[in-house]
């Protein structure tokens, strides 16, 4: 194994392969940071240009893309508030929270290196883990994903810290947002008044885009007139992390790394559920809980390591299974078949030294992001520096964009533009947004994997308890519910 | 804080209400689902968010300024009460969906470089190289997003 993958290192570190790689993270880091651009649409983009390429040159810039994509979504979500991606959603949370602490440099190293972390961490188990981890993945059903949903739900309690009920209202309408369109199971038209535009639902880009940086801006609008509004960019803002604080954030990194290396080897969990799932761990095993949500390093190592570990993760069932474990690796599926390759068991042994070149252009690739990331920095901490009438007007227009570039559709502007005021508005009441969206991702996989369990198994509920991961998983629903209550009362008794 | 609380009860009140109705008007399918059927999930939230609704309407708000934290700066009601100014955001929003109507026939770089314009001028901005940020901000994000990026942005009829 290891010549193969020092065969890769050496194939990546040719004259031919190592610029693609550059040239591939940038790109997806600035496909990332652009609200709306994904990181899968930036692989999807990319798709027809590989064609005609070579097929280590090919995987090596769409996996290139992938990474940096991951993490450039985080940019945007502590500098603006506006996740480029649903994955950084969490980590909106307490990064922005740092910005408006004037520690944007931290909050950008620490993402940079998490980042790096989970998704190096995350390479390494798919180099040396990848038969047992997929046969982990092969062992959920619906049963098993409705308890991974509901597990995730539980997180809605942990980033309603200021009112539980308010938050559990928030992530109730997510979920009613959710059961828009046609049924999962009956392709029953549901809350669609007769609208075509609304078969398929609500895409998840369009609301994310409304929810947080339409809102975002909206507020800005009203701080405008306040006289004291906060100066957000000086010298400070640049500095990056210390090493104290990187010996500080290191567990946490490398535990959410591996915790998003399995979540996303399970197919359908993506990296936006891996990010509320180690963000909510961090928080649960942390010392001060109660500080989360303030600006914490750990509330943005945590969900960016998880949703870079997914970078690798979500590989797995595909190389070894030929399953996509994301939309991603769907893509990474098409471009592995036209270049004439058929995803399996037999892939190691038919295509070993491409394998292990694709294994060792990742863990470049993470290289690569790391360094772009911690010398961006100095630049992407300039966006500070921009006159805040012009940051509205840009978040606002680039919000448009967004919007309409996932299906080329003005209906998707205009949900976002609806989603903007329900986001202003519920901000305004004090109602969180964090599980509005937590919901959105995870409604559809709570409720068509729920049903799915009821029909296999008749009708009867036992799946609940006769089934040991999902007994697992709705323990540690249970847990981390009582543990985020417990957390809160501390709070409000002190 | 206690009113807005129970003007949220209200109206998330109304909304599961609505909810339940809808559902009932849900037909059964050829699709033999167990005994759930497309109207279970909908009905299950809607009668948890009654439920929760009714808990908030009687809740007393208990935070105190110096307990707040967190998360909820996203949402930090002493800085963001609801009465303040709501007027710009309401005509931006107006603004927006007027933009978004016109973008078919206007195309982007036209259509974007006006509103963000009359955004500009509505944020009373003062400074001219602002007005002419936009209007390059506008061509340069089009011929990004429609020549690097395949998105299809509209043209616009007039162009």
């Amino acid at each position: 194994m290891l010549a193969l993958l020092l065969d890769g290192f050496r194939v990546v570190f040719s004259v031919s392969i190592f610029p693609l790689i550059v040239m591939a993270v940038a790109g997806g880091i600035v496909i990332g940071s652009l609200p709306g651009l994904t990181a899968t649409m930036g692989v999807a983009v990319l798709l027809p240009f590989t064609f005609g390429m070579e097929s280590t040159a090919a995987l090596v810039m769409l996996v290139g893309v992938y990474i940096g994509g991951i993490y450039g979504g985080s940019i945007a979500a502590i500098l603006l508030r506006t996740p480029g991606t649903p994955a950084a959603a969490a980590t909106v949370m307490d990064g922005h929270e740092l910005v408006l602490k004037g520690e944007a440099g931290k909050a950008l190293s620490v993402s940079a290196v998490s980042s790096f972390i989970g998704g190096f961490i995350s390479t390494i188990m798919l180099i040396t883990l990848s038969p047992m981890l997929a046969r982990f993945a092969l062992r959920f059903s619906a049963p098993e994903y409705f308890g991974l949903a509901v597990f995730g739900l539980t997180i809605i309690a942990s980033v309603s810290a200021r009112n539980l009920i308010k938050g559990f209202l928030g992530g109730l309408f997510g979920l009613l947002i959710a059961t828009v369109g046609l049924d999962p199971v009956t392709s029953y038209p549901r809350f669609t008044f007769g609208t075509i535009n609304l078969l398929q639902g609500f895409n998840i880009i369009p609301v994310l885009i409304g929810l947080f940086a339409i809102s975002e801006a909206f507020v800005q609008m009203e701080t405008l007139r306040q006289a004291h509004s906060k100066v957000l960019s000086d010298a400070s803002t640049r500095r990056l992390m210390s090493i104290r604080e990187f010996i500080r954030v290191l567990p946490t990194a490398i535990k959410s790394g591996i915790m998003g290396t399995f979540i996303g080897s399970i197919p359908g969990a993506g990296a936006d559920i891996a990010a509320f799932v180690t963000y909510n761990e961090a928080r649960r095993s942390s010392k001060t809980p109660e500080k989360f949500g303030q600006g914490v390093l750990e509330g943005v190592a945590a969900p960016e390591a998880g949703n870079n570990g997914v970078t690798g993760g979500a590989l797995v069932p595909l190389l070894t299974l030929g399953v996509p474990g994301d939309a991603v690796a769907a893509v990474l599926l098409g471009a592995l078949i036209i270049q004439g390759l058929a995803p399996g068991p037999l892939l190691f042994a038919r295509s070993a030294p491409l394998v292990y070149g694709l294994f060792a252009s990742m863990l470049v690739a993470n290289v690569v992001m790391l360094f772009l990331g911690i010398v961006g920095i100095r630049f992407y901490t300039r966006v500070l520096q921009v006159p805040k009438r012009l940051i509205i007007g840009i978040i606002v227009f680039l919000s448009m964009v967004g919007a309409f570039a996932m299906n080329n559709s003005i209906f998707d502007i205009h949900v976002a533009i609806g989603f903007g005021v329900i986001g202003y508005l519920m901000r305004k009441v004090d109602i969180p947004l964090s599980p509005i969206v937590l919901a959105i991702i995870l409604g559809p996989m709570a409720e068509s994997n729920l049903r799915r369990a009821i029909q296999m198994y008749q009708g009867s509920w036992s799946f609940l308890y006769t089934r040991p991961i999902t007994i697992a998983f709705l323990a540690l629903a249970v847990f981390s519910l009582v543990t985020a209550v417990g957390v809160k009362r501390r709070k409000s008794s002190n | 804080m206690k009113r807005t609380n129970r003007v949220v009860a209200v109206v998330f009140a109304l909304l599961s209400i609505g909810v339940l109705y809808v559902t009932t008007t849900f037909r059964a399918t050829l699709i033999i689902d167990a005994y759930l059927g497309a109207g279970f999930f909908p009905r299950a939230i809607a009668v948890l968010m009654l439920v929760f609704a009714v808990v908030l309407w009687f809740m007393e708000p208990r935070v105190r300024p110096e307990t707040l934290t967190a998360n909820d700066s996203e949402s930090d009601g002493e800085k963001y009460s609801l009465l303040t100014d709501m007027r710009a955001p309401l005509i931006t929003t107006i603004l927006l969906i007027v933009y978004a109507s016109a973008l078919p026939y206007l195309g982007f770089p036209f259509a974007t470089s006006l509103s963000f314009i009359a955004l500009l001028a509505l944020l009373q901005s003062r400074v001219w190289w602002h007005y002419l940020f936009a209007i390059a901000f506008s061509v340069v994000l089009f011929y990004v997003f429609y020549d690097l990026f395949r998105v299809r942005l509209p043209r616009g009829v007039l162009f």
